[in-house]
């Protein structure tokens, strides 16, 4: 199929009605709702305790190796799709028909170092949540 | 895509081999590191790995084409191409690699071994990477790949302040200058519309401009980011500053490893980028367009400033290590010699003096004369330090030749190769690339009027005269060595035991003793790989008569 | 060239957005419902008939509550965090087909300018008329013919992460912090599972065409389903997950964390953050449909005309609306994980066997294998993971963590 801008007009067009929705949405409220203001309704809401301290505390370092470790494998997959995508329909027929088993030998070849990754990060002990 | 091109790139995975088997290996090493620490194990596999990459580069006969019509396919299309060049750079990493995992076999605990060894392997692998890359894509990876596992490696010896400020610092710096690399690449890209090597540079030269000797500007712009990108990897002037601080801090190993193998790299990668491999097939094929005057003058003016501040800024250091870290700016300096004469040693004009010299050959020479008496130097340094008696100030050096002469006059033999004495590796490599600036002929065609040999001389003597000045840093050690009496009250520094690090330290005082006695074990070899020769030699005799 | 329709795509979205809301609406009732017949209550049965304009009555009040806005909160931040919420669930409805669609002509590749030219010569006016054909008639989705469907859902659906990170750590709550760090790192672990378990479905359609997905299972009578069980169960458990519903609603642990992440939301800012959690919902369920359960297809139903339009919109409804009952049942069916069990079924569990299972539909697509070959190896993949499990020596249990009397100057971590 052609590349045509026009296929994505719709999104443009429902991504600026959402954002009329949510900004209206957000907006309305407090110009209809009631406003009585009193020091406990703004106080942070910690079960009925008095808060100690602010929130922003530090938090387990398990979180940040999470979120990298993810980074590998969302950045991974984003390699896997437009190979899932055209690897069986642009090399099966033609003059791209050489590659298929090259490409269907590399693509074994990045599954494994990818294993050899996840392994290493599971014998390191990154998943293991104290 | 025709038939042609598809099979140029299939015929580009047996090329791979060896770094394929060293990453291979350092994914075992990685792997395996989980289930069983030492360094003697591991380290040992990776001395193996090494071994056996470099006997397979040195046992693959050249690639062979059936007709010239595949060659130039190949040449014009696959991602890896490995010529005669490609196979030397790829000797000078593997041997290189060696040295690097013998020295650093003790410096590294067990537990942090396996890891340290393999993302040396990973290194390496970069490096043979760069060496065949035909392709600003595989060349960016190869880079990469030379670079990140740098950052792992400079964090994993030591936990203090220092060796993370220095991992930190290197980190940052080496990113911001791949981003600059990346950015001078896509401008090569949106000039020629190729991201192969040899199609970038047919692209842009058109036989026009080619003889005009006039670029476009963006051309200048994407030149300009190219080199500082990969100034940065080779320490050149403004992209130096880093050095100093990040060899002092980290450990005496990976100092080694950051002053030999981004250098190597980075002229290597400089050589193909700009094109200075003239390749011929059949038809006689001039240098890039990137051999303009604007950007020789541009490496003209590098490899003086590089070289001058390189030298008068290693006057003042007492720190062993940041000495050779500005010594190795000083030499990356006059590496940019050869760099700059290349455009203009043409082998349309010919070489024309007794001694047939190059640049790309000399520089070639250079790096292997470079590492070998560079790393030695470290080595020495590593093998005589010890966590009760650290060698980092000069006056640590004070008396060596008294409590541990062997060792002393090692260094001395290295300090000497650095500083250009004959009869060791370091005067051949001066000698060549001063040679090659001295034998630029003018071209009276060009717009510049003929005056390119007496700006060359000018460079030859500026090179000279900092080989003059660096004197006298070098001598100072070795002069702290033999003529000072060890400081009352300081223990002698011990004698060093056999140990993997000073068999390195044996085996870079063998290379450049043996390349300064009989320098045409490597020249020959580098003037064979300068110039260009596309691997043909397997067409049938009258076809190669016929192509030429 | 597929001309572009502004009217059609004006009232397509006015019907998917208005329909996704009514339902929306009503699932937050049926979820009440359902709980309630789950443990012998009545659930709400005063607001109209069985207590069927609840939803109105509580739309009313979200509107017309006090909009309470802390003053510990980084205002700017906790004012657009329920906007994203809502916003990026319900942009991700764009590439969902929900009745009847037709994937887009394609043209063969032929890589080159000439080849193109070459099929134009030959192939001009029985292309053209295909083209105008299709541009006659009437796609059921917003966007449609989109190449890249899956990625743009997937693409807009992990930026829900943003609301719930940003309104945890806006809201200046411990409670919403702990709640908005557990929501985040529960949602891009099952990510990857979750984009991994559709690859081996992508690699046999050939295409992240939703349309092109359905259109296959359509023409063969086999809902993929049937080739892929195991994918199926993987996705959709990831999508329980990301749709952060029991027995994975680790951000809003009731017991533990009061409200989760939106602990310090109320009125219709809070309601933004259902909203946005209920259309998740409704486009994951879509997603397992159209993926999984052959779309709007169903065997014996396939009529042509208005009346095909109307049976496909029904089928797919039907089955999306059946998919949201199991949702609601599963949430009174199995207990909630703790938080160690959570990520170490992501990461221990769901990556290798989504591994595994796209390494075993490679070899099948590769060496060209009947398709139903899959059906057993996927399975066997199943109950070998399953027998894995029961094998393995169990986890050493928990050592507690040492209560130590925190002094002014410890460190505290949360966890």
């Amino acid at each position: 199929m052609d590349f045509a801008l026009s296929t994505y007009y719709p999104i443009f067009l429902f991504l600026a009605f959402l954002i009329l929705f949510a900004i209206a949405g957000t907006i309305v409220p407090h110009l209809v709702g009631p406003q009585r203001i009193t020091p406990v309704k703004q106080m942070p809401y910690e079960s009925g305790m008095d808060p100690i301290g602010d929130a922003r505390k530090r938090y387990d370092v398990k979180f940040y190796l999470i979120a990298i470790l993810f980074l590998v494998f969302d950045v991974e997959l984003l390699f896997l799709y437009p190979w899932a995508v055209s690897a069986y329909e642009l090399f099966s027929e033609g003059a791209l028909t050489a590659l298929k088993e090259p490409i269907f030998w590399e693509v074994l070849v990045f599954l494994a170092t990818l294993a050899v990754a996840y392994l290493y990060a599971w014998r390191r002990g990154v998943f293991k949540w104290r | 895509m025709n038939p042609l091109t598809t099979e140029s790139i299939l015929h580009s995975f047996p090329l791979i081999i060896p770094e394929a088997l060293l990453c291979l290996v350092a994914c075992v090493l990685f792997l395996g590191g989980t289930f069983r620490p030492g360094r003697h194990l591991w380290g040992s596999v990776a001395f193996l790995a090494l071994v056996v990459a470099q006997i397979v580069v040195s046992t693959t006969p050249p690639r062979a084409f059936a007709s010239s019509e595949a060659a130039r396919s190949a040449l014009f299309s696959a991602p890896i191409w490995l010529d005669s060049y490609g196979v030397l750079i790829k000797t000078l990493a593997l041997v290189g690699g060696m040295i690097l995992v013998l020295l650093s076999w003790n410096e590294i605990d067990d537990h942090h071994a396996p890891e340290y060894h393999g993302c040396l392997l990973t290194i390496i692998a970069g490096l043979c990477f760069t060496a065949g890359a035909n392709d600003l894509v595989t060349l960016f990876l190869a880079l990469e790949l030379i670079s990140i596992p740098t950052y792992v490696l400079l964090y994993l010896p030591r936990v203090e302040a220092t060796a993370q400020e220095a991992a930190l610092k290197y980190f940052l710096l080496s990113i911001f200058s791949s981003a600059l690399l990346l950015f001078g690449f896509s401008y090569l890209y949106g000039l020629s519309g190729t991201t192969n090597l040899h199609g970038i540079i047919d692209a842009v030269a058109g036989q026009d401009l080619l003889e005009a000797r006039v670029v476009p500007g963006t051309l200048i712009v994407a030149v300009f980011m190219v080199v500082a990108g990969l100034g940065f990897k080779i320490t050149a002037v403004p992209f130096h500053y880093y050095a100093a601080d990040v060899y002092q801090g980290t450990t005496t190993p990976c100092a080694a490893l950051l002053a030999y193998v981004p250098k190597v790299a980075g002229f290597v990668a400089l050589v193909r980028v700009l094109g200075f491999l003239p390749y011929n097939l059949g038809a006689e094929r001039g240098f890039g367009p990137m051999a303009t005057s604007q950007v020789s003058m541009l490496l003209w003016i590098l490899a003086a400033v590089t070289m001058t501040t390189g030298n008068i800024l290693a006057l003042w250091q007492t720190n062993l290590k940041r000495l050779l870290a500005y010594s190795s700016v000083a030499h990356a300096g006059y590496m940019l010699i050869g760099l700059a004469v290349a455009p203009h040693i043409n082998f349309r004009t010919g070489p024309t003096a007794l001694i047939r010299a190059g640049s790309v050959d000399a520089i070639l020479f250079y790096l292997a004369a470079y590492g070998a008496m560079t790393i030695g130097a470290f080595a020495v340094l590593a093998c005589l330090s010890s966590r009760e008696r650290p060698v980092e100030e000069i006056k640590d050096l004070e008396g060596l030749s008294r409590s541990n002469p062997g060792i002393a006059l090692l260094l001395a033999l290295f300090l000497f190769s650095l500083l250009g004495m004959p009869l060791t590796a370091g005067f051949w490599g001066k000698a060549l690339l001063f040679l090659s600036a001295f034998m630029v002929e003018s071209d009276p065609t060009a717009l510049d009027g003929g005056s390119v040999a007496r700006w060359f001389r000018i460079l030859a003597i500026i090179g000279a005269i900092n080989a003059a000045i660096a004197g006298y840093y070098y001598l100072r050690v070795i002069a702290a060595m033999y003529l000072l009496e060890p400081r009352p009250g300081e223990k002698p520094l011990p004698r060093p035991k056999l140990s993997p690090a000073l068999v390195a330290v044996f085996a870079c005082a063998a290379i450049t003793l043996l390349l300064g006695v009989i320098p045409s074990l490597l020249s020959n070899r580098a003037q064979k790989a300068a110039e260009g020769k596309v691997p043909v030699a397997t067409l049938p005799v009258e076809q190669q008569q016929a192509e030429r | 060239m597929i001309e572009y329709n502004l009217v059609a795509s004006i009232l397509t979205i006015a019907i998917v957005f208005g329909a996704v809301q009514g339902i929306c609406a009503y699932s937050i009732l049926a979820e009440r419902k359902i709980s309630a017949w789950l443990q012998e209550r009545l659930g709400p049965n005063r607001v109209g008939p069985l207590g069927l304009l609840q939803p109105i009555a509580d739309g009313v009040k979200f509107v017309l509550k006090e909009q309470v806005i802390p003053d510990h909160v980084d205002r700017v931040f906790y004012l657009v965090a329920p906007s994203i919420a809502v916003v990026t669930a319900s942009i991700a409805l764009c590439a969902v087909p929900v009745g009847r669609t037709t994937p887009a002509p394609v043209k063969p590749w032929t890589g080159t300018v000439a080849g193109e030219q070459q099929f134009l010569a030959q192939h001009g006016p029985e292309w053209k008329q295909t083209v105008e054909q299709y541009n006659d008639t009437y796609q059921f989705m917003i966007a449609p013919h989109l190449d890249i469907g899956f990625l743009f859902i997937f693409a807009t659906g992990s930026l829900a992460a943003y609301a719930i990170v940003l309104g945890g750590w806006s809201s200046n709550n411990k409670y919403s912090l702990l709640g908005s760090l557990r929501a985040s790192a529960q949602m891009i672990s099952y990510e990857i599972p979750m984009g991994m378990a559709i690859l081996g479905v992508v690699l046999f359609a050939g295409s992240l065409n939703p349309e092109k997905i359905i259109q296959d299972q359509a023409d063969s009578g086999m809902w993929n389903i049937f080739y892929h069980p195991l994918a199926c169960i993987l996705f959709v458990t990831a999508v329980f997950a990301e749709c952060n519903r029991l027995p994975f609603d680790l951000a809003e642990t009731e017991q533990e964390l009061v409200g989760g992440y939106h602990t310090e939301y109320s009125g219709m800012k809070f309601a933004f953050f259902f909203l946005g959690e209920y259309t998740h919902m409704v486009t994951t369920s879509l997603l397992v449909t159209l993926f999984f359960f052959g779309g709007w297809h169903f065997w014996g139903l396939n009529f042509d005309g208005f009346l095909g339009v109307v049976f496909k919109l029904i089928i797919f409804v039907t089955k999306m609306l059946a998919f949201i009952a199991f949702y609601m049942v599963i949430r009174w069916t199995i207990p909630r994980f703790r938080f160690d069990q959570l990520m170490g079924m992501a990461w221990k569990v769901f990556i290798p066997l989504t591994l595994i299972n796209l390494l075993a539909t490679l070899l099948v697509k590769h060496y060209g294998l009947p398709l139903l070959v899959l059906t057993p190896i996927s399975l066997g993949l199943l109950l070998a993971a399953g027998w894995f499990t029961l094998v393995l020596p169990p986890e050493p249990q928990r050592s507690p963590i040492p209560f130590r009397p925190t002094s002014p100057t410890a460190r505290t971590v949360m966890r």
